[in-house]
């Protein structure tokens, strides 16, 4: 049994507490991963500050079938409201809550054909890291459940699918930056398709804006409920194979193709990333298949930020405190690009 | 003369193009002056479904006046098309070439037009104004489908 009275006590809206004068550059954001039999789904709801200390939302839900679909809405803040005895919010029709062991996620796009109903369980616990120095450009902060069951229901353009103990990745992200400073991450995460297996992995890397220098990187393994194993950025090599060519790519908010339209991207086909110390060892290997673009106006400057959300497939081999490890399955990774 | 702050039909373009440019003005001003800059001393006449209107640009405001006889720039569209480009089901080039959006210009106004329409893009996507117009402007949009 999970301490569930932890999660409710780390994983809370900060946007509603942040004193007005902190407002100004509040970023915030919780994103939900789900593998469904024949669908994933990506669902986030984001609040941003501005400078009248007035509260910009959106919810984003991309859901792929033969290719991604879905897009960005956003809402005012009169349409915006927060829980104040618990994780909790309503955007517009959609609606987030951390209630009893589980998180509930109901999500209608207005302008595509696409809505969800989730419920998602916890099976590991969470991991709480302050304070991501984005260089110059601010601090993140970041709390994270790399694995959990989802069950529910994903409508899209009028085919249903009802999926129970789907594996699913949950993140909390907060700080204050902005949009188009000298930094970019990449980060990812990798679930079993055997639900039985114990391991789950999360990498993150972050850097410069041109990811020309590595600023900090780790390598995470939960085994069942509990993180394993942190191996750290001088253990760390990584090496990126090919770039990946798509004939398409959805980019949300859709309007936002007018400004980005072109299909080259930056994403890796390949990444190889190898960790040992200590004895221990491991080799994680993500293949690409199929990215859409979160694109995000700088705040200071007329350029965009590129979030690329990248599904792939993932296998995990190597041998820890003398046991070895191996997995493969589902995988998103992101990739922050100018 | 009209301003863009005035008021017109609320359901016609010109209103539309009037409310965006205040809100670009009122919420991004750097980016409304990089806007008068690149299309300074030129007039616009822009046609969306039949609906002519001008724009005369300065190098510090633009302002909405009747369509002009002799434009440096002649943009004519429908809504349905604008639409069809903000939802990404079509996209600037293909628009052009099956002539639901048509530009008339000399060579280098329709390079100025593009940076414009870009800057402009920018500006709305970081106004906070902009989603409540833009849900005003599918409803004018579904309106004018249901009438035709």
């Amino acid at each position: 049994m999970l301490p569930f009275s932890l999660l409710a006590r780390l994983d809370a809206f900060r946007f509603p507490y942040a004193a007005r004068v902190d407002r100004v550059a509040h970023k915030e954001w919780l994103h939900f991963c789900v593998h469904g039999p024949g669908v994933d789904a990506i669902v986030n709801f984001s609040v941003t500050g501005s400078s009248e200390g007035a509260a910009r939302a959106q919810v984003t839900a991309l859901v792929r079938e033969e290719q991604w679909d879905g897009d960005v809405e956003a809402y005012a803040e009169e349409d915006v409201v927060f829980r104040r005895d618990r994780l909790g919010a309503t955007f517009g029709k959609n609606r987030l809550e951390l209630s009893g062991e589980r998180y509930e996620i109901a999500v209608t796009l207005a302008e595509r054909p696409i809505s969800m109903s989730l419920s998602l369980r916890p099976t590991t616990l969470p991991l709480s890291k302050r304070q991501f120095a984005l260089g110059s450009a601010g601090s993140l902060h970041w709390l994270l459940v790399p694995r959990l069951v989802a069950a529910g229901t994903i409508v899209v353009s009028g085919r249903t699918h009802r999926f129970e103990g789907a594996p699913a990745y949950h993140d909390h992200n907060w700080g204050r930056f902005a949009w188009g400073g000298d930094f970019a991450w990449e980060w990812g995460y990798g679930l079993p398709a055997s639900a039985g297996a114990p391991w789950s992995v999360v990498f993150s890397r972050l850097a410069d804006r041109g990811h020309h220098e590595m600023r900090t990187q780790a390598l995470l393994l939960w085994r069942g409920a509990k993180l394993h194993r942190v191996l750290a950025s001088r253990d760390i090599v990584v090496q990126q194979e090919g770039y990946l060519r798509p004939r398409r790519v959805l980019k949300v908010p859709r309007v936002m193709a007018l400004l980005a339209p072109e299909t080259a991207t930056d994403v890796p086909r390949r990444i190889d990333i190898h960790a040992a110390a200590e004895g221990d060892e491991l080799h994680l290997r993500f293949e690409a298949e199929e990215v859409a673009q979160i694109i995000l106006p700088n705040d200071h400057d007329l350029g965009i930020t590129i979030i690329n959300e990248i599904r792939g497939f993932l296998r995990l081999n190597g041998v820890v405190r003398g046991e070895r490890v191996f997995m493969e399955g589902h995988a998103i990774f992101e990739r922050v690009s100018a | 003369m009209r301003s863009s702050s005035a008021s017109a039909p609320e359901a016609s373009f010109a209103a539309f193009l009037a409310e965006s440019l205040a809100a670009l003005r009122r919420d991004g001003p750097w980016i409304f002056a990089r806007l008068c800059e690149r299309l300074a001393r030129r007039e616009l006449c822009i046609e969306v479904d039949g609906e002519a209107l001008g724009l005369r640009c300065e190098i510090h405001d633009i302002h909405l006046v009747e369509a002009p006889r002799s434009p440096d720039i002649l943009l004519r569209t429908d809504r349905r098309t604008i639409l069809d480009l903000v939802d990404a089901r079509s996209t600037l080039l293909e628009a052009l070439l099956e002539e639901r959006l048509v530009v008339l210009a000399r060579f280098e106004d329709v390079s100025t037009l593009h940076d414009a329409v870009q800057i402009y893009l920018h500006g709305a996507v970081r106004a906070r104004a902009f989603p409540a117009m833009l849900r005003r402007f599918r409803q004018s949009a579904a309106r004018a489908d249901g009438a035709a």
